[in-house]
């Protein structure tokens, strides 16, 4: 994780269409043409996002108090 | 691994009459992470179906549906097959006109699977079809966000070790909407288990990040 809570870019990938394709193809069956088609469009995918660049995952509070509810509480009490 | 029920008491002229060797079949396809989604198939359930889709994934369930199925076998013949092999299922009752899923809805429950059921609005089913009144069905009133809270909360009580924040499936439900996008019809004419593995091989290869899964398998 960077400072800012970003995730830092993940390894660049070595994956060419055609060794996507045959996975595919052979690993799930898919016709050849369509395993090429999907694979061309995954790899134009990967260059136009980052997929690595994303907010860490945030876990759902336990409880009902949100921080605005904390924050009000906080505020009451005193 | 305890082995599903198979009907054996169905005369040989019967629609759901299974024969030793498809018996067989389906001992062999039996999975306790299987879940059979009786769902409309429609272009204005798309967003749900991607919905369901990326959180059953995301537990590590394995999803079935009839639209996948192109022999020429008898289609209820192959959705009972299907049904079979799953432990669990999902059907959404928000089509009233729709006469399939409440029929697919009898025969899971008849057969004693586990169901969640949701229909879009309150008591909308239950006005058609009483006898559902027999336990929980969840509303998600039209809304994506709402569906993947409740069928994850459900998800999360059979699931607990698996068990994974909101945000996480949001995000991952995004991501497959991307990617759906991207795809287009090559996307939609994927059975959910190509599909499922497709991004497998896509996350290895290509770094594609999709939340969530990742401490199942």
């Amino acid at each position: 994780l960077s400072s800012k809570g970003v995730l830092k870019s993940a390894q660049s990938s070595t994956a060419t269409v055609g060794s996507v394709a045959r996975r595919f193809h052979e690993e799930i069956g898919l016709p050849k043409p369509l395993s090429v088609r999907l694979s061309k469009k995954f790899n134009e995918l990967a260059k136009k996002v980052d997929w690595a660049v994303s907010l860490p995952e945030r876990e759902i509070p336990s409880n009902a108090y949100t921080k605005r509810a904390k924050k009000s509480a906080r505020r009451t009490s005193k | 691994l305890a082995s599903p029920l198979i009907p054996n008491w169905c005369r040989p002229n019967h629609p759901l009459h299974f024969s030793a060797d498809i018996r067989r079949l389906i001992r062999k396809e039996h999975s306790p992470d299987g879940i059979f989604l009786n769902i409309p198939y429609a272009q204005r359930y798309t967003n749900f179906e991607i919905a369901v889709l990326s959180t059953v994934t995301a537990y590590g369930l394995i999803p079935h549906m009839a639209k996948q199925e192109s022999g020429l076998s008898v289609r209820l013949h192959k959705i009972a097959r299907m049904m079979l092999s799953c432990d669990l299922a999902f059907t959404d009752l928000s089509y009233a006109k729709r006469l399939n899923m409440p029929f697919e809805l009898g025969i899971l429950l008849a057969w004693g699977k586990e169901n969640f059921v949701v229909s879009a609005a309150r008591y909308e089913s239950l006005q058609r079809i009483s006898d559902l009144n027999f336990g929980d069905i969840h509303y998600h009133e039209r809304s994506v966000g709402k569906l993947i809270k409740s069928l994850s909360l459900w998800l999360r009580q059979r699931y607990p070790k698996r068990a994974m924040s909101l945000n996480v499936l949001f995000r991952r439900y995004r991501r497959w909407q991307k990617i759906r996008r991207e795809l287009g019809r090559d996307f939609d004419q994927l059975s959910p288990q190509d599909i499922d593995q497709m991004l497998k091989i896509a996350e290895a290869e290509y770094k594609i990040e999709l939340p969530g899964r990742a401490k199942i398998r």
